[in-house]
């Protein structure tokens, strides 16, 4: 099996951006799909995810092109925000150009874990070339306890909910009775001020009466998100079992938008996998239902 | 000017970039080498960042993924000490052959620094090593390791799982998951005996180890392989800045860059 992975680079927003472009094993170039950067992990994705991902789907049928968002990886460009809204859909969507006319791929889904999820799902709605999406870990409002919380000068509320909250207590309380724990925070040269600042978005948290689905701080994504399932185009929002907190807050999402009707969104949930799907057996089935769910838009093949 | 490339030698791929000085060409080269696992990940742009500065100074610079890590080929399962050394030499070969680099430097953070003194040890034209943070106890290091498998166990499943029980899974299946990377048996092996401070020593290279404020409570041990290296005739400085632990994950939510340890190296390597 001959190597074929390819160093590439494309203009967005006045930038040169980076990626690797897999393409398809069997030649075709009929589906491809963009993987979006999870946060600040670069093109190669938390514990190699994005590498092994797109190996797979390389031998599947699929091109895939990794990105790296502007200051990540090998692109130009700073890292000015470290939130989970911090990357530009805009990026996305030039990676989507980039496809179609470099790459003469016809047919167009995103990928993203977290916050690469949200930005794709941006993505794609404002881009009506997008044909699906995969959403693995999509937060909703909340973020996970071990993620420092943005914005706090702005907002000591930080990216979370009430709920949220709760959770990030119960947490932090189960994670300080190991000693391992501690040992990690305060050996990574953290100190009580770290504390301090999650204990102040719990606490603001907690007695704020803010409905949660009109926080300012997610209005962008959630417009984006109701426009995307209302599209009627496929969605698939994957979760590890773990993050119960993100399952809960999207279940109550779709149903707030689509009120009971039907829509393309799927929901699927892999046993004991954590936000990342550290663990290779979580990952493995990661990946093997994506695939299945993409199967039924490459059963179109004939129509392609 | 960056030039992204995949490093072709016997039949592997290794992913790599090489930065080339726009207007003063050199023969002065620095040769990149990553951490173990999601390390790796975490210093990521530092080593964009380091690159850039070198080159706009002047240098050529080629940072590369080893074979089984990063874009490259393979799977983690596959490295070994020997592939990695094995790579180093290939990149090695190229750099200087494609940009007549007729001085290397090896620049490696924690495993990848190791991985820089035990290839000194090999290869005389080795000039300058930038240590930062080398793993000094490599049985302590596989101790962390597993440790690390425990706690994510106990926080992700409820299921605490023995050191016994982990090792015996090493030994029967070859390798375990530790977060998402297997270690093989070999390389739980190859921590254990790590002994690259005494076997492996170079005297002809001149070293600068840098280490961060969170490691200060091993700094003596720092310093013990600062002497030995002086022992045999290099030149060693030990420098600590008063930086975080730039590898961890915290540090990277938060796209921390270890400024001071960053201007000390620079320093170093030009007035050196």
């Amino acid at each position: 099996m001959s190597f074929s992975e390819e160093a590439v680079h494309f203009e967005s927003n006045g930038k040169r951006l980076f990626g690797i472009f897999h393409p398809a094993s069997d030649g075709n170039k009929k589906f491809g799909i963009i993987f979006a950067n999870s946060g600040m992990q670069n093109r190669v994705g938390p514990h190699r995810l994005y590498v092994t991902f797109a190996r797979i789907l390389s031998q599947r049928g699929y091109s895939v092109l990794r990105i790296d968002f502007p200051g990540i990886g090998e692109s130009e460009g700073e890292v000015n925000e470290t939130h989970f809204d911090a990357h530009n859909p805009d990026d996305t969507v030039s990676a989507v150009d980039f496809l179609k006319k470099e790459k003469k791929i016809r047919k167009i889904a995103l990928f993203g874990l977290c916050a690469g999820a949200r930005n794709v799902i941006k993505a794609a709605s404002i881009d009506q070339r997008v044909e699906r999406v995969v959403m693995w870990s999509l937060p909703i409002i909340w973020i996970s306890p071990s993620f420092p919380a943005p914005a706090l000068k702005k907002d000591p509320r930080g990216w979370m909910s009430r709920k949220g909250a709760i959770l990030t207590l119960k947490d932090k309380f189960q994670k300080s009775m190991h000693i391992d724990a501690w040992k990690r925070y305060f050996s990574s040269g953290q100190n009580l001020m770290g504390i301090l600042i999650t204990v102040r978005s719990i606490f603001w948290n907690l007695i704020s009466n803010e409905d949660k689905w009109s926080q300012k701080r997610h209005h962008v994504f959630f417009t984006a998100f109701s426009a995307y399932v209302k599209s009627g185009r496929p969605a698939l929002f994957l979760y590890g079992s773990k993050d119960n907190v993100l399952i809960e807050e999207y279940k109550e999402k779709i149903k707030e938008i689509s009120e009971n009707k039907k829509n393309s969104a799927c929901l699927k949930i892999i046993s004991n996998g954590n936000h990342s799907f550290t663990s290779v057996d979580t990952k493995t089935e990661a990946i093997s239902e994506t695939i299945e769910w993409l199967s039924q838009w490459s059963n179109d093949r004939c129509n392609a | 000017m960056e030039s992204p490339l995949f490093i072709n030698y016997e039949n592997k791929n290794l992913f790599g970039v090489l930065h080339t000085p726009e207007n003063r060409p050199s023969k002065k080269g620095i040769i990149f080498l990553h951490p173990y696992a999601e390390e790796k990940q975490r210093i990521d742009r530092i080593f964009v960042h380091m690159a850039r500065l070198l080159c706009a100074k002047g240098y050529s610079a080629i940072r590369f993924d080893f074979y089984g890590c990063g874009d490259s080929e393979g799977n983690f399962e596959e490295v070994t000490i020997d592939s990695q050394i094995s790579d180093l030499r290939n990149v090695r070969n190229m750099f200087v052959r494609e940009k007549g680099i007729d001085e290397i430097s090896l620049f490696g953070i924690r495993l990848g620094a190791n991985i820089a003194i035990q290839y000194a040890g090999m290869d005389k034209d080795i000039e300058k090593l930038i240590l930062w943070s080398p793993i000094i106890n490599g049985a302590e290091y596989a101790e962390t390791l597993i440790r690390n498998k425990i706690f994510s166990s106990l926080m992700d499943s409820k299921i605490r799982i023995s050191k016994e029980q982990i090792l015996s899974t090493l030994d029967s299946e070859g390798c375990v998951d530790i977060d998402g990377f297997y270690l093989t048996k070999q390389n739980y092996e190859y921590l254990n005996n790590m002994d690259a401070y005494t076997k492996s020593l170079n005297s002809s290279c001149e070293a600068f180890i840098g280490i961060t404020k969170s490691e200060t409570s091993i700094i003596t041990k720092y310093e013990s392989f600062a002497k030995k290296l002086r022992i045999i005739g290099n030149k060693c400085d030990l420098v600590l800045t008063d930086d975080k632990m730039y590898w961890d994950q915290r540090t990277h939510y938060e796209w921390y860059f270890p400024d001071n340890l960053i201007k000390q190296t620079l320093d170093w390597i030009l007035h050196h």
